[in-house]
């Protein structure tokens, strides 16, 4: 029997899925992920493109603040409606509700254990590099916990983000308060503050919408954009705020029966 | 018009198999003396001797056949038991006569031609089906009376003549009558059998629609015999091809032959350790050699396993089973994956085994031809979905079956109840675009079923802590702040205490009280709050819980 000569493997890390890098011959649009409308002020518009420039694909976002969920999710609304898949890794206490109500397509949005079952143990760390590297391929938005990311070795995350700019994901990490570790260098950092609540009084009302003040600034940005939005408006949904005028600046709540 | 000789068929009959069935499968619950009946959505799909004698009759609604007989037991409706207690009979009968078409639980058919001739003719046939279907009940009924049983499923008929139609007319009427029915060979004696039979029966043994029947009895054409008095062009000109059908029929020329393929080989495969295993990976390269010759004969045969049983068993006599399904159909691979993740989830579960397993058994259910799966053009199934749905069986092959989880839309008043988290593993996968074709993503646009009563309206809380926080909730003067049984307060919240700090409560919303399933054990009576508070990084709200003078946070507007 002869020999066959295979073609030399790439390097392991690159996975079966190698030939799916980004190319150079890509499409600067098609580098892009979609966002939601009401971020797009966020992102700003290029110079040679109409187009509102948009979540770049191989990106690290970190979403910090007091918002941070919410935030994190509004980010998954227009991929997920425009087709993509998204993973929600080692977050249980994810509001799905909240997630639906902001229009991410929970059809395609899979809910992941978190792969270091709380034990950040050596045996466990090539188990979560192998969960996150093959959800890396397979999605193109990975909504990360913080405490997942801080348990990850240092070389483990980088790696990973290696992977995810080969790939062309997104990895969308979640953090409570603005410490997140200080191994992972976030490319854009969307840091959602809340101003106000609005719709409930001393003893009346309900929960109506929320004031957040979304700031975005990256490594690779002159400077720091800021964005008033509802999030969540009196839908569940995420919308801008519109300039006050006369009048909305007291807002009127509807009574609705609430029991 | 040539006419073809219908093959001779004999037709073995129980007209009201359900009830045997029930009977057979749970004698203790179910009794030959009682009036029974078997349904199916909310409608009497049959009954047995005793409820028709009572006024039950099939087709009847729920309502109406208690009123007729209000001590009728009510047997609910299951197909698999039907079929799974048919199969002793079948088998009892396949002693005798290999190839046997089961037209459905409870009825089937067989060609007469061979066995009728050894056995010395078609009335030592009758008889001798009649014993081996007898006997095969026998095995089946664990020490009950044939008899009983046989009779409350109202008897057990055999008829034989030319044709399907009349073989089951003949066995329908052997089963009232109590001895087997059989016509005389030929042509004349077939249709002068069928003459007299209502036109109504083609609904139930030939599958004709009821409308038909219907409009052939408003024209007058009550029974068989007046149709077969008819010539055929006329039939044709009236009513088209069916005309020619019906007429076939009606003569007893019917020719459709018994579908006599033979049964397909039992398929279960089974490993047997003579040496306990207990490792998970040696068990599962056990299973390999198991699932590689079950995929290799289906792949000889242009054929997927679509529902599979996995059983193992440990030496102690502990037991795992499992029945996997998916739509796209297993071969080897697929299948050795659903092995392992049932495996992994028993030897690493909750209540592991307590030696080592001894059998591996992979039962196939249902076989079907393999169709390949069509990649959609535009819509449908996308790349994405492809490489997605290969992801998640990986993540699921690393962390087991239960890691990854998909919402489906369940309704209720708590945020955490809304959606409910389903096992990707148990759903199956992408079949077109999403998993979300056994899923419901969101509640129906219908107001009943979109706002439940008591829910909390938009926004939903974007944090749900599925185990509360326990926290106090103070007034002005550091007293706790109850809520009585009336839904009062003791007074105006001031203070959020968590974790030994204390944080300004700015503003808050309730009581509302949830008193849920009073009815039951799992009772709960709470009131619910918003509650805004003033935390260092700015405003936060949460929803609060305060059940028996506890308070908790359930979850976080965050």
């Amino acid at each position: 029997m002869s020999t066959v000569l295979l073609p030399s493997v790439p390097n392991s890390l690159s996975g079966p899925l190698s030939e799916m890098t980004l190319s150079e011959m890509m499409l600067a649009r098609e580098r892009l992920l979609p966002i939601h409308q009401a971020l797009a002020p966020l992102f700003g518009v290029s110079s040679d493109d109409p187009a509102p420039l948009a979540l770049t694909r191989g990106h690290t976002v970190a979403c910090v603040g007091s918002a941070a969920m919410s935030c994190a999710l509004a980010v998954l609304v227009a991929p997920t409606q425009a087709g993509s898949w998204a993973g929600v890794v080692g977050l249980p206490s994810c509001g799905v509700q909240a997630a639906a109500d902001l229009g991410v397509a929970l059809e395609r949005t899979v809910f992941v254990a978190d792969p270091m079952g709380g034990s950040p143990a050596s045996g466990q760390q090539t188990d979560a590099a192998a969960v996150l590297s093959a959800l890396v391929d397979g999605v193109d938005v990975l909504l990360l916990a913080q405490h997942v990311v801080n348990s990850l070795s240092t070389s483990l995350l980088r790696r990973l983000q290696t992977r995810v700019q080969s790939r062309g994901g997104v990895l969308v990490v979640v953090g409570e308060t603005k410490s997140l570790t200080s191994s992972l260098s976030a490319d854009v950092r969307l840091t959602a503050t809340t101003q106000q609540w609005q719709g409930v009084g001393l003893g009346y009302g309900h929960l109506q919408r929320r004031q957040v003040l979304l700031q975005l600034d990256g490594r690779r940005r002159a400077r720091t954009t800021e964005h008033q939005v509802w999030l969540p408006d009196h839908r569940g949904q995420l919308s801008s705020v519109e300039t006050v005028t006369a009048e909305n600046t007291g807002v009127v709540i509807p009574l609705r029966r609430v029991g | 018009m040539a006419t073809v000789q219908p093959p001779r068929c004999a037709v073995l009959h129980t007209p009201a198999w359900p009830i045997t069935a029930a009977i057979l499968h749970e004698p203790e619950t179910f009794g030959p003396t009682q009036p029974l009946a078997v349904f199916h959505a909310q409608r009497v799909l049959s009954c047995s001797p005793l409820a028709w004698r009572e006024g039950v009759r099939p087709g009847q609604r729920r309502r109406q056949a208690q009123g007729a007989c209000p001590h009728l037991v009510i047997v609910p409706y299951n197909s698999d038991r039907d079929a799974r207690m048919y199969e002793p009979v079948v088998q009892s009968i396949g002693t005798l006569v290999p190839l046997i078409d089961v037209e459905n639980p409870g009825s089937l058919l067989l060609a007469t031609r061979g066995p009728s001739r050894y056995v010395g003719g078609d009335d030592a046939l009758a008889v001798r089906l009649l014993a081996l279907a007898r006997e095969g009940l026998s095995h089946a009924s664990h020490g009950l009376d044939v008899d009983e049983v046989m009779t409350a499923g109202g008897g057990l008929g055999v008829g034989i003549a030319d044709g399907r139609v009349a073989a089951t007319l003949a066995a329908r009427s052997s089963s009232r009558r109590g001895e087997p029915v059989v016509i005389q060979p030929g042509m004349q004696a077939t249709a002068d059998f069928l003459a007299p039979y209502a036109v109504k029966v083609l609904t139930a043994v030939a599958g004709c629609p009821p409308d038909l029947v219907d409009l052939l009895e408003r024209l007058g054409l009550r029974q068989l015999g007046d149709i077969a008095r008819l010539s055929v062009t006329d039939l044709v000109g009236r009513f088209g091809a069916i005309g020619e059908t019906l007429h076939r029929l009606a003569s007893g020329t019917d020719d459709t032959p018994p579908s006599t393929i033979p049964p397909p080989p039992d398929l279960t495969m089974a490993r047997v350790f003579d040496d306990p295993l207990s490792k998970l990976d040696m068990l599962v390269f056990a299973a390999k050699a198991l699932t590689d010759e079950l995929g290799g004969y289906f792949h000889e045969r242009g054929q997927v396993c679509t529902r599979v049983q996995v059983e193992a068993e440990s030496e102690h006599g502990e037991s795992s089973q499992r029945v996997w399904y998916r739509a796209e159909g297993m071969r080897s691979s697929t299948l050795l994956d659903r092995v392992r993740w049932q495996l992994d989830g028993w030897i690493n579960g909750a209540e592991p085994p307590t030696a080592g397993v001894t059998l591996l058994r992979v039962t196939p259910i249902d076989i079907r031809s393999d169709a390949g799966t069509q990649v959609g053009f535009w819509g449908g199934r996308s790349e994405a979905d492809d490489n997605a749905t290969r992801a998640i069986t990986r993540v699921i092959g690393l962390l087991g079956p239960q890691s990854v989880t998909v919402a489906s839309w369940r309704g209720g008043r708590d945020p955490r109840e809304v959606y409910e988290m389903m096992y990707y593993a148990d759903i199956g996968s992408a079949d077109s675009g999403g998993v979300g074709q056994q899923l419901v993503l969101r509640p129906d646009d219908d107001a009943d079923t979109a706002e439940w009563p008591g829910s909390l309206p938009a926004p939903a809380p974007a944090v749900v802590h599925h185990e509360p926080l326990l926290v106090e909730v103070i007034d002005a003067y550091g007293r706790a702040v109850a809520v009585n049984g009336r839904g009062l307060m003791s007074a105006t919240p001031e203070m959020l205490v968590q974790r030994g700090h204390s944080y300004r409560i700015a503003a808050w919303a309730g009581p509302w009280p949830v008193d849920e399933r009073w009815w039951d054990h799992r009772a709960r009576r709470a009131a619910r709050f918003q509650l805004v508070v003033e935390q260092p990084n700015g405003q936060c709200a949460y929803l609060a819980e305060v059940a028996s003078g506890q308070w908790w946070l359930t979850a976080e507007y965050a």
